[in-house]
Protein backbone atom coordinates (compact mmCIF):
# COMPACT_ATOMS: atom_id res chain seq x y z
CA UNK A 1 0.00 0.00 0.00
CA UNK A 2 3.06 1.96 0.88
CA UNK A 3 5.21 1.80 -2.28
CA UNK A 4 2.19 2.18 -4.25
CA UNK A 5 1.69 5.49 -2.55
CA UNK A 6 5.41 6.44 -2.58
CA UNK A 7 5.10 5.68 -6.53
CA UNK A 8 2.63 8.48 -7.06
CA UNK A 9 4.06 11.02 -5.36
CA UNK A 10 7.45 10.49 -6.97
CA UNK A 11 5.34 9.94 -10.00
CA UNK A 12 4.16 13.65 -9.48
CA UNK A 13 7.17 14.74 -8.38
CA UNK A 14 8.81 13.55 -11.52
CA UNK A 15 5.76 15.01 -13.78
CA UNK A 16 6.64 18.26 -12.39
CA UNK A 17 10.15 18.47 -12.78
CA UNK A 18 9.99 17.52 -16.13
CA UNK A 19 7.21 19.99 -16.78
CA UNK A 20 9.19 22.64 -15.58
CA UNK A 21 12.43 21.53 -17.56
CA UNK A 22 9.77 22.07 -20.80
CA UNK A 23 9.21 25.34 -19.53
CA UNK A 24 12.50 26.72 -18.51
CA UNK A 25 14.77 24.99 -21.62
CA UNK A 26 17.75 24.46 -19.65
CA UNK A 27 19.90 22.79 -22.50
CA UNK A 28 18.53 26.01 -24.78
CA UNK A 29 16.79 23.62 -27.58
CA UNK A 30 13.01 22.61 -27.85
CA UNK A 31 11.45 20.93 -30.30
CA UNK A 32 7.91 21.01 -31.22
CA UNK A 33 6.32 19.72 -34.29
CA UNK A 34 2.54 19.03 -35.63
CA UNK A 35 1.33 16.46 -37.90
CA UNK A 36 -1.84 18.64 -39.43
CA UNK A 37 -3.21 16.07 -41.30
CA UNK A 38 -3.85 14.00 -38.68
CA UNK A 39 -7.91 14.08 -37.77
CA UNK A 40 -8.45 12.54 -34.86
CA UNK A 41 -8.49 13.47 -31.51
CA UNK A 42 -5.37 12.65 -28.68
CA UNK A 43 -7.58 12.21 -25.71
CA UNK A 44 -4.28 12.11 -23.03
CA UNK A 45 -2.70 14.77 -24.98
CA UNK A 46 -2.89 19.04 -24.24
CA UNK A 47 -3.52 21.23 -26.72
CA UNK A 48 0.09 21.44 -28.19
CA UNK A 49 2.06 24.55 -29.39
CA UNK A 50 0.58 24.95 -32.78
CA UNK A 51 -2.70 26.89 -32.68
CA UNK A 52 -5.03 29.51 -34.55
CA UNK A 53 -4.07 28.58 -38.01
CA UNK A 54 -5.71 30.88 -40.17
CA UNK A 55 -7.85 32.94 -41.05
CA UNK A 56 -10.19 29.54 -42.01
CA UNK A 57 -11.92 30.85 -44.75
CA UNK A 58 -8.15 30.62 -46.35
CA UNK A 59 -7.97 26.82 -45.57
CA UNK A 60 -9.89 23.42 -46.30
CA UNK A 61 -9.99 20.32 -44.35
CA UNK A 62 -7.73 22.36 -41.92
CA UNK A 63 -4.34 22.33 -43.27
CA UNK A 64 -5.30 23.00 -47.29
CA UNK A 65 -4.05 26.53 -47.79
CA UNK A 66 -6.79 27.86 -50.88
CA UNK A 67 -5.90 31.89 -49.59
CA UNK A 68 -2.66 33.33 -49.31
CA UNK A 69 -1.10 34.60 -46.43
CA UNK A 70 -1.61 32.35 -43.87
CA UNK A 71 -1.07 32.77 -40.21
CA UNK A 72 -0.41 30.52 -37.17
CA UNK A 73 0.85 31.16 -33.30
CA UNK A 74 3.39 28.85 -31.88
CA UNK A 75 3.63 28.91 -28.14
CA UNK A 76 7.45 29.44 -27.11
CA UNK A 77 7.88 29.87 -23.00
CA UNK A 78 10.37 31.64 -23.14
CA UNK A 79 13.00 33.86 -25.77
CA UNK A 80 14.72 32.08 -28.31
CA UNK A 81 17.28 33.77 -30.75
CA UNK A 82 17.18 30.88 -33.75
CA UNK A 83 13.99 28.62 -35.05
CA UNK A 84 14.83 25.88 -37.66
CA UNK A 85 11.63 25.58 -38.92
CA UNK A 86 10.86 21.91 -41.45
CA UNK A 87 8.12 22.20 -43.39
CA UNK A 88 6.25 19.17 -45.06
CA UNK A 89 3.69 20.26 -48.06
CA UNK A 90 2.53 19.29 -51.55
CA UNK A 91 0.61 20.90 -54.10
CA UNK A 92 -3.05 20.26 -55.19
CA UNK A 93 -1.50 19.41 -58.59
CA UNK A 94 2.00 19.84 -60.48
CA UNK A 95 0.32 22.02 -63.06
CA UNK A 96 -0.15 24.95 -60.60
CA UNK A 97 4.01 24.77 -60.54
CA UNK A 98 4.49 24.37 -64.15
CA UNK A 99 1.63 27.51 -65.16
CA UNK A 100 2.02 29.83 -62.22
CA UNK A 101 5.28 31.87 -60.51
CA UNK A 102 5.04 29.29 -57.53
CA UNK A 103 7.19 31.30 -54.64
CA UNK A 104 6.47 30.19 -51.15
CA UNK A 105 8.03 32.00 -48.16
CA UNK A 106 7.46 31.87 -44.40
CA UNK A 107 8.71 34.30 -41.81
CA UNK A 108 7.87 35.67 -38.21
CA UNK A 109 5.97 38.88 -37.06
CA UNK A 110 8.44 41.79 -36.06
CA UNK A 111 6.23 44.04 -35.67
CA UNK A 112 2.85 44.04 -34.50
CA UNK A 113 2.31 47.69 -35.21
CA UNK A 114 2.84 47.58 -38.88
CA UNK A 115 2.46 44.13 -39.16
CA UNK A 116 6.20 43.14 -40.58
CA UNK A 117 7.09 40.10 -40.99
CA UNK A 118 10.88 39.37 -41.84
CA UNK A 119 10.08 36.61 -44.87
CA UNK A 120 12.31 33.41 -45.24
CA UNK A 121 12.17 31.53 -49.22
CA UNK A 122 10.56 28.00 -48.86
CA UNK A 123 9.78 27.02 -52.04
CA UNK A 124 10.49 29.11 -55.89
CA UNK A 125 9.90 27.01 -59.04
CA UNK A 126 11.79 29.42 -61.07
CA UNK A 127 14.76 29.06 -58.82
CA UNK A 128 14.23 25.00 -58.69
CA UNK A 129 14.24 25.02 -63.00
CA UNK A 130 17.31 27.08 -62.63
CA UNK A 131 19.26 25.48 -60.23
CA UNK A 132 18.70 22.07 -62.14
CA UNK A 133 19.96 23.48 -65.32
CA UNK A 134 22.53 26.56 -64.72
CA UNK A 135 25.92 25.86 -63.84
CA UNK A 136 26.20 26.59 -59.67
CA UNK A 137 28.83 27.74 -57.40
CA UNK A 138 28.10 27.57 -53.84
CA UNK A 139 29.37 30.04 -51.35
CA UNK A 140 27.96 28.61 -47.71
CA UNK A 141 24.24 29.66 -48.91
CA UNK A 142 24.26 31.69 -51.07
CA UNK A 143 24.44 30.27 -54.98
CA UNK A 144 26.00 32.07 -57.67
CA UNK A 145 24.25 30.52 -60.81
CA UNK A 146 25.41 31.96 -64.07
CA UNK A 147 23.67 30.64 -67.54
CA UNK A 148 27.52 31.13 -68.99
CA UNK A 149 29.92 30.65 -66.91
CA UNK A 150 31.75 34.26 -66.65
CA UNK A 151 32.82 33.87 -62.90
CA UNK A 152 34.74 31.21 -60.62
CA UNK A 153 33.91 32.85 -57.46
CA UNK A 154 31.14 34.93 -55.57
CA UNK A 155 33.34 37.37 -54.98
CA UNK A 156 34.36 38.28 -58.48
CA UNK A 157 30.82 39.03 -59.12
CA UNK A 158 30.15 41.53 -56.12
CA UNK A 159 33.40 43.00 -57.64
CA UNK A 160 32.72 43.43 -61.06
CA UNK A 161 29.88 45.85 -60.13
CA UNK A 162 27.76 45.36 -62.93
CA UNK A 163 24.10 44.02 -62.03
CA UNK A 164 22.08 44.86 -65.24
CA UNK A 165 21.47 41.69 -66.10
CA UNK A 166 21.53 39.71 -62.72
CA UNK A 167 18.87 39.11 -60.03
CA UNK A 168 18.78 38.90 -56.66
CA UNK A 169 16.71 36.69 -54.70
CA UNK A 170 16.78 36.40 -50.95
CA UNK A 171 20.31 38.64 -51.05
CA UNK A 172 21.05 41.88 -49.91
CA UNK A 173 24.08 43.16 -51.63
CA UNK A 174 26.16 46.18 -50.43
CA UNK A 175 27.07 47.85 -53.22
CA UNK A 176 27.51 51.71 -53.58
CA UNK A 177 24.81 53.04 -56.47
CA UNK A 178 26.32 56.19 -58.22
CA UNK A 179 23.87 58.02 -60.20
CA UNK A 180 26.04 59.26 -63.25
CA UNK A 181 25.84 63.28 -63.93
CA UNK A 182 23.86 64.09 -60.82
CA UNK A 183 24.34 67.43 -59.42
CA UNK A 184 22.38 68.92 -56.59
CA UNK A 185 19.66 71.58 -56.91
CA UNK A 186 19.94 73.58 -53.47
CA UNK A 187 17.21 75.81 -54.59
CA UNK A 188 14.20 73.13 -55.21
CA UNK A 189 12.39 71.48 -53.13
CA UNK A 190 9.71 68.48 -53.29
CA UNK A 191 6.96 68.83 -51.67
CA UNK A 192 4.60 65.93 -50.87
CA UNK A 193 1.57 66.11 -48.85
CA UNK A 194 -1.12 64.39 -46.76
CA UNK A 195 0.57 60.45 -46.62
CA UNK A 196 -0.89 58.21 -43.97
CA UNK A 197 1.03 55.54 -41.80
CA UNK A 198 4.39 54.18 -42.32
CA UNK A 199 6.44 54.90 -45.61
CA UNK A 200 9.67 54.90 -46.64
CA UNK A 201 12.00 56.52 -49.29
CA UNK A 202 15.02 56.74 -51.34
CA UNK A 203 17.01 59.71 -51.72
CA UNK A 204 20.51 60.66 -53.38
CA UNK A 205 22.89 63.28 -52.02
CA UNK A 206 26.16 64.53 -53.41
CA UNK A 207 27.72 67.42 -51.83
CA UNK A 208 24.54 68.43 -50.07
CA UNK A 209 23.26 67.47 -46.83
CA UNK A 210 20.44 65.09 -46.42
CA UNK A 211 17.65 67.46 -45.61
CA UNK A 212 13.88 66.86 -45.14
CA UNK A 213 11.46 68.90 -43.17
CA UNK A 214 8.52 66.75 -42.12
CA UNK A 215 5.01 67.91 -40.33
CA UNK A 216 3.57 65.08 -38.28
CA UNK A 217 -0.12 64.66 -37.00
CA UNK A 218 -2.04 62.45 -34.51
CA UNK A 219 -5.41 61.71 -35.23
CA UNK A 220 -6.10 59.37 -32.22
CA UNK A 221 -5.58 60.68 -29.25
CA UNK A 222 -5.66 57.61 -27.67
CA UNK A 223 -2.44 56.57 -29.80
CA UNK A 224 -0.12 55.70 -27.22
CA UNK A 225 2.83 54.65 -29.56
CA UNK A 226 5.29 56.49 -30.73
CA UNK A 227 6.46 57.71 -34.16
CA UNK A 228 10.24 56.81 -35.39
CA UNK A 229 12.26 58.06 -38.09
CA UNK A 230 15.36 55.91 -39.49
CA UNK A 231 18.24 56.62 -41.83
CA UNK A 232 19.95 53.67 -43.33
CA UNK A 233 23.13 53.86 -45.43
CA UNK A 234 24.36 50.90 -47.36
CA UNK A 235 21.86 48.99 -44.68
CA UNK A 236 24.11 50.40 -42.00
CA UNK A 237 21.29 52.44 -39.52
CA UNK A 238 23.29 56.24 -39.50
CA UNK A 239 20.44 57.98 -37.44
CA UNK A 240 17.67 57.07 -35.39
CA UNK A 241 15.12 59.55 -33.22
CA UNK A 242 11.84 58.45 -31.88
CA UNK A 243 9.32 60.89 -31.01
CA UNK A 244 7.21 59.97 -28.04
CA UNK A 245 3.22 59.95 -27.81
CA UNK A 246 2.80 62.61 -25.35
CA UNK A 247 4.34 65.28 -27.67
CA UNK A 248 1.60 64.87 -30.07
CA UNK A 249 -1.46 67.13 -29.41
CA UNK A 250 -4.55 66.60 -31.67
CA UNK A 251 -5.03 68.87 -34.59
CA UNK A 252 -1.27 70.48 -33.77
CA UNK A 253 1.24 69.43 -36.20
CA UNK A 254 4.73 68.41 -34.46
CA UNK A 255 7.46 69.21 -37.50
CA UNK A 256 10.44 67.59 -37.74
CA UNK A 257 13.46 68.27 -39.68
CA UNK A 258 16.17 66.05 -40.47
CA UNK A 259 19.17 67.12 -41.19
CA UNK A 260 22.39 65.16 -42.02
CA UNK A 261 25.59 66.41 -42.85
CA UNK A 262 28.96 65.64 -43.99
CA UNK A 263 27.80 62.22 -45.64
CA UNK A 264 29.44 60.33 -48.36
CA UNK A 265 27.74 60.31 -52.41
CA UNK A 266 24.95 57.57 -52.31
CA UNK A 267 21.58 56.37 -51.96
CA UNK A 268 19.92 56.70 -48.40
CA UNK A 269 16.83 54.64 -47.11
CA UNK A 270 14.74 57.01 -44.87
CA UNK A 271 11.88 55.17 -43.33
CA UNK A 272 9.08 56.62 -41.23
CA UNK A 273 7.69 54.09 -38.76
CA UNK A 274 4.44 54.80 -37.80
CA UNK A 275 0.94 53.20 -37.05
CA UNK A 276 -2.03 54.06 -39.07
CA UNK A 277 -2.82 57.05 -36.96
CA UNK A 278 -0.19 59.17 -38.17
CA UNK A 279 -0.42 61.17 -40.64
CA UNK A 280 2.45 63.61 -42.43
CA UNK A 281 0.66 66.73 -43.75
CA UNK A 282 4.08 67.83 -45.67
CA UNK A 283 6.95 66.68 -46.35
CA UNK A 284 9.32 68.90 -48.06
CA UNK A 285 12.25 67.42 -49.02
CA UNK A 286 15.49 69.64 -50.11
CA UNK A 287 17.10 66.49 -51.77
CA UNK A 288 15.82 66.45 -55.76
CA UNK A 289 15.23 62.48 -56.36
CA UNK A 290 12.95 60.74 -53.49
CA UNK A 291 10.99 57.14 -54.57
CA UNK A 292 8.62 55.68 -52.07
CA UNK A 293 9.19 52.13 -51.57
CA UNK A 294 6.68 49.43 -52.14
CA UNK A 295 4.06 51.68 -50.33
CA UNK A 296 2.04 55.05 -50.72
CA UNK A 297 -1.32 55.77 -48.82
CA UNK A 298 -2.89 59.34 -48.98
CA UNK A 299 -5.09 61.29 -47.19
CA UNK A 300 -7.63 63.70 -47.70
CA UNK A 301 -6.39 65.02 -50.83
CA UNK A 302 -8.24 68.10 -52.85
CA UNK A 303 -6.82 67.71 -56.11
CA UNK A 304 -5.93 63.63 -56.73
CA UNK A 305 -2.40 62.75 -57.03
CA UNK A 306 -0.28 61.72 -59.85
CA UNK A 307 2.32 59.04 -59.39
CA UNK A 308 5.27 57.57 -61.57
CA UNK A 309 6.27 54.33 -61.00
CA UNK A 310 8.67 51.74 -62.52
CA UNK A 311 5.46 49.35 -62.41
CA UNK A 312 2.39 48.82 -64.18
CA UNK A 313 0.28 46.62 -62.11
CA UNK A 314 -0.81 47.55 -58.29
CA UNK A 315 -2.84 46.94 -55.68
CA UNK A 316 -4.72 50.05 -54.82
CA UNK A 317 -7.48 50.32 -51.63
CA UNK A 318 -9.99 52.86 -50.56
CA UNK A 319 -10.77 53.36 -46.73
CA UNK A 320 -13.12 56.11 -47.30
CA UNK A 321 -16.20 56.29 -49.32
CA UNK A 322 -15.10 59.60 -50.17
CA UNK A 323 -12.58 58.72 -52.11
CA UNK A 324 -13.81 56.01 -54.25
CA UNK A 325 -13.25 56.86 -57.54
CA UNK A 326 -11.35 55.71 -60.72
CA UNK A 327 -7.41 55.50 -61.04
CA UNK A 328 -5.77 55.67 -64.60
CA UNK A 329 -2.52 54.04 -65.64
CA UNK A 330 -0.82 54.61 -68.11
CA UNK A 331 -4.48 56.28 -69.28
CA UNK A 332 -6.13 53.02 -68.98
CA UNK A 333 -9.14 53.38 -66.14
CA UNK A 334 -9.58 51.43 -63.84
CA UNK A 335 -12.23 51.77 -61.05
CA UNK A 336 -12.51 51.88 -56.89
CA UNK A 337 -16.23 51.43 -56.15
CA UNK A 338 -15.53 49.38 -53.07
CA UNK A 339 -14.19 50.87 -49.54
CA UNK A 340 -12.06 48.12 -47.95
CA UNK A 341 -11.07 45.94 -51.10
CA UNK A 342 -7.85 45.65 -52.13
CA UNK A 343 -7.93 46.04 -56.06
CA UNK A 344 -5.53 44.21 -58.25
CA UNK A 345 -4.60 46.54 -61.08
CA UNK A 346 -2.86 45.66 -64.27
CA UNK A 347 -1.93 48.38 -67.22
CA UNK A 348 -1.45 46.37 -70.41
CA UNK A 349 1.17 48.94 -71.29
CA UNK A 350 4.42 48.69 -69.65
CA UNK A 351 7.10 52.06 -69.86
CA UNK A 352 9.92 52.32 -68.22
CA UNK A 353 7.96 55.24 -66.23
CA UNK A 354 4.35 54.40 -65.62
CA UNK A 355 2.02 57.11 -65.03
CA UNK A 356 -0.78 56.82 -62.74
CA UNK A 357 -3.35 59.36 -62.03
CA UNK A 358 -6.59 60.05 -59.77
CA UNK A 359 -9.08 62.31 -58.46
CA UNK A 360 -9.49 60.53 -55.40
CA UNK A 361 -9.13 62.13 -51.99
CA UNK A 362 -6.63 59.24 -50.87
CA UNK A 363 -5.77 55.44 -51.93
CA UNK A 364 -3.33 53.11 -50.44
CA UNK A 365 -1.43 52.13 -53.41
CA UNK A 366 1.12 49.32 -52.96
CA UNK A 367 3.70 46.85 -55.23
CA UNK A 368 6.75 45.49 -55.31
CA UNK A 369 7.85 48.63 -56.93
CA UNK A 370 9.07 52.52 -56.46
CA UNK A 371 6.63 55.94 -56.95
CA UNK A 372 8.00 59.49 -57.07
CA UNK A 373 5.68 62.53 -57.62
CA UNK A 374 7.43 63.23 -60.78
CA UNK A 375 9.67 62.01 -63.44
CA UNK A 376 12.54 64.00 -62.43
CA UNK A 377 12.55 63.08 -59.22
CA UNK A 378 12.52 59.28 -60.02
CA UNK A 379 15.65 57.09 -59.95
CA UNK A 380 15.77 53.22 -59.29
CA UNK A 381 18.95 52.51 -57.01
CA UNK A 382 17.23 49.15 -56.18
CA UNK A 383 18.86 45.93 -57.92
CA UNK A 384 16.52 43.61 -59.76
CA UNK A 385 14.61 40.90 -57.81
CA UNK A 386 13.54 37.40 -58.97
CA UNK A 387 9.73 38.12 -59.21
CA UNK A 388 6.91 37.02 -61.51
CA UNK A 389 7.99 39.11 -64.39
CA UNK A 390 11.53 38.12 -64.35
CA UNK A 391 12.43 36.96 -67.91
CA UNK A 392 15.10 34.26 -67.73
CA UNK A 393 16.29 34.54 -71.38
CA UNK A 394 17.35 37.98 -70.74
CA UNK A 395 19.14 37.53 -67.24
CA UNK A 396 22.68 35.74 -67.22
CA UNK A 397 23.70 35.80 -63.03
CA UNK A 398 21.06 35.08 -60.52
CA UNK A 399 22.51 35.43 -56.75
CA UNK A 400 19.95 33.54 -54.10
CA UNK A 401 20.25 32.88 -50.62
CA UNK A 402 18.40 29.56 -51.14
CA UNK A 403 18.12 25.89 -50.64
CA UNK A 404 16.39 23.85 -52.57
CA UNK A 405 13.43 21.62 -51.00
CA UNK A 406 13.77 17.70 -50.79
CA UNK A 407 11.43 15.51 -52.10
CA UNK A 408 9.39 12.62 -50.00
CA UNK A 409 7.13 11.13 -52.46
CA UNK A 410 4.48 13.46 -53.26
CA UNK A 411 5.61 15.93 -50.28
CA UNK A 412 9.16 18.63 -50.95
CA UNK A 413 10.26 19.51 -47.43
CA UNK A 414 12.27 22.52 -46.97
CA UNK A 415 14.06 23.86 -43.71
CA UNK A 416 13.96 27.28 -43.24
CA UNK A 417 16.60 29.18 -40.21
CA UNK A 418 14.90 31.93 -38.82
CA UNK A 419 16.37 35.05 -37.09
CA UNK A 420 14.36 35.34 -33.63
CA UNK A 421 16.28 37.85 -31.88
CA UNK A 422 13.98 40.78 -33.54
CA UNK A 423 11.46 38.50 -33.26
CA UNK A 424 7.85 40.14 -31.49
CA UNK A 425 7.57 37.50 -28.31
CA UNK A 426 3.86 37.38 -26.73
CA UNK A 427 1.52 36.27 -24.12
CA UNK A 428 0.33 33.73 -27.63
CA UNK A 429 4.08 32.92 -28.24
CA UNK A 430 5.86 33.97 -31.93
CA UNK A 431 3.44 34.66 -34.73
CA UNK A 432 4.22 32.85 -37.78
CA UNK A 433 3.19 33.56 -41.75
CA UNK A 434 2.97 31.60 -44.78
CA UNK A 435 3.18 33.52 -48.30
CA UNK A 436 2.04 31.68 -51.50
CA UNK A 437 0.73 34.69 -53.24
CA UNK A 438 -0.12 32.57 -56.59
CA UNK A 439 -3.52 30.69 -54.34
CA UNK A 440 -4.89 34.26 -54.61
CA UNK A 441 -8.59 32.86 -55.73
CA UNK A 442 -9.45 30.76 -52.90
CA UNK A 443 -10.26 27.78 -55.28
CA UNK A 444 -10.57 24.61 -53.60
CA UNK A 445 -9.55 22.89 -56.47
CA UNK A 446 -5.80 24.72 -56.08
CA UNK A 447 -4.49 24.33 -53.06
CA UNK A 448 -0.82 23.94 -50.92
CA UNK A 449 -1.72 20.86 -48.32
CA UNK A 450 0.72 21.67 -44.96
CA UNK A 451 1.14 18.10 -43.76
CA UNK A 452 3.81 18.76 -41.07
CA UNK A 453 5.32 21.76 -39.50
CA UNK A 454 8.63 21.28 -36.94
CA UNK A 455 10.33 23.79 -35.47
CA UNK A 456 13.67 23.98 -33.71
CA UNK A 457 14.01 26.56 -31.26
CA UNK A 458 17.86 27.70 -30.07
CA UNK A 459 18.67 29.89 -27.72
CA UNK A 460 20.56 30.39 -24.78
CA UNK A 461 21.31 27.69 -22.33
CA UNK A 462 20.46 27.97 -18.25
CA UNK A 463 24.21 28.11 -17.79
CA UNK A 464 24.65 30.86 -20.46
CA UNK A 465 21.92 32.80 -18.88
CA UNK A 466 23.23 32.84 -15.11
CA UNK A 467 26.48 33.61 -16.28
CA UNK A 468 25.05 36.70 -18.00
CA UNK A 469 23.00 37.69 -14.80
CA UNK A 470 26.39 37.20 -12.74
CA UNK A 471 28.10 39.61 -15.37
CA UNK A 472 25.23 42.12 -15.37
CA UNK A 473 25.58 42.59 -11.46
CA UNK A 474 29.48 42.72 -11.11
CA UNK A 475 29.05 45.74 -13.49
CA UNK B 1 -13.67 -4.08 0.18
CA UNK B 2 -11.72 -2.70 2.74
CA UNK B 3 -8.58 -2.25 0.72
CA UNK B 4 -10.86 -0.86 -2.23
CA UNK B 5 -11.60 2.30 -0.09
CA UNK B 6 -7.99 2.75 1.25
CA UNK B 7 -7.15 2.64 -2.37
CA UNK B 8 -9.56 5.10 -3.62
CA UNK B 9 -8.19 6.79 -0.70
CA UNK B 10 -4.64 7.07 -1.85
CA UNK B 11 -5.97 8.39 -5.23
CA UNK B 12 -8.45 10.76 -4.33
CA UNK B 13 -5.76 12.53 -2.63
CA UNK B 14 -3.18 11.83 -5.13
CA UNK B 15 -5.36 13.01 -7.96
CA UNK B 16 -6.31 16.31 -5.83
CA UNK B 17 -2.85 17.16 -5.45
CA UNK B 18 -2.36 16.50 -8.67
CA UNK B 19 -5.23 19.11 -9.82
CA UNK B 20 -3.91 21.77 -8.00
CA UNK B 21 0.00 21.18 -8.35
CA UNK B 22 -0.89 21.98 -11.78
CA UNK B 23 -3.27 24.73 -11.49
CA UNK B 24 -0.47 26.54 -9.20
CA UNK B 25 1.78 25.35 -12.17
CA UNK B 26 -0.35 26.79 -15.03
CA UNK B 27 -0.30 30.16 -12.72
CA UNK B 28 3.01 30.43 -12.24
CA UNK B 29 4.14 29.05 -15.76
CA UNK B 30 1.09 29.67 -18.04
CA UNK B 31 -0.07 27.66 -21.04
CA UNK B 32 2.52 24.97 -19.93
CA UNK B 33 0.63 22.11 -18.34
CA UNK B 34 -2.54 22.80 -20.74
CA UNK B 35 0.15 22.40 -24.00
CA UNK B 36 1.39 18.58 -23.11
CA UNK B 37 -1.76 17.33 -20.76
CA UNK B 38 -5.04 17.08 -21.19
CA UNK B 39 -6.41 18.14 -17.50
CA UNK B 40 -10.21 17.45 -18.25
CA UNK B 41 -8.82 13.81 -17.90
CA UNK B 42 -7.81 13.99 -14.33
CA UNK B 43 -10.52 15.92 -13.69
CA UNK B 44 -12.74 13.16 -14.72
CA UNK B 45 -10.95 10.62 -12.94
CA UNK B 46 -11.38 13.12 -10.05
CA UNK B 47 -14.69 13.23 -9.81
CA UNK B 48 -14.76 9.27 -11.01
CA UNK B 49 -13.05 8.37 -7.88
CA UNK B 50 -15.29 11.10 -5.84
CA UNK B 51 -18.49 9.40 -6.68
CA UNK B 52 -16.80 5.50 -6.15
CA UNK B 53 -15.53 6.84 -2.91
CA UNK B 54 -19.11 8.41 -1.66
CA UNK B 55 -20.64 5.30 -2.83
CA UNK B 56 -18.71 2.75 -0.90
CA UNK B 57 -18.76 5.11 1.70
CA UNK B 58 -22.80 5.08 1.79
CA UNK B 59 -23.06 1.38 1.69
Amino acid sequence: MKKFKYFLYFFLFLATLLLVGLYIVPGGKITYKQDFSKKYFNILGGRGFFYKMGPVERLIDKNKMIGDPLYFYVRAPRSFSQAIMTIKYRFSSNDLIKTNYTNIETGVLLDKNNWNYNLYPVFNNKLNEIFSTWPLIKNEEVVLAQQNKKFSKLSDFVEHNDFSTSVFYNYNLNYNYILPNYQAKTNETLNISNLQGSYSFYTYIKDENLKVDFSFLNKNNKNNQALSIFVYYQNNLIFDESLKPDIFSLDSPVNFNLNLSNLPEGVYKVEVKASDDFLTPSLISHNSKLVFINRVWFYDLKNGFTLWSNRNNFKIKSFSAQCLNKISINEENFIIDEIYKQFDFSSTIQNDLNKITSKSCGLLIENNALFSLTPESFFNPVLNKLNEDTDLNSIDTIVANYREPLKEGDYYVSEIKMDLSSALRDDSGYRFIISAPFLKNLNPEEYLEIKEIKIEFVGKTLMEKIKEIIKKNDE
Amino acid sequence: MNKIIKYNYILFYWLSLAIILFFVLEIIFPGLVLAYFNVNILVFLWLINLLVFIFKKKN
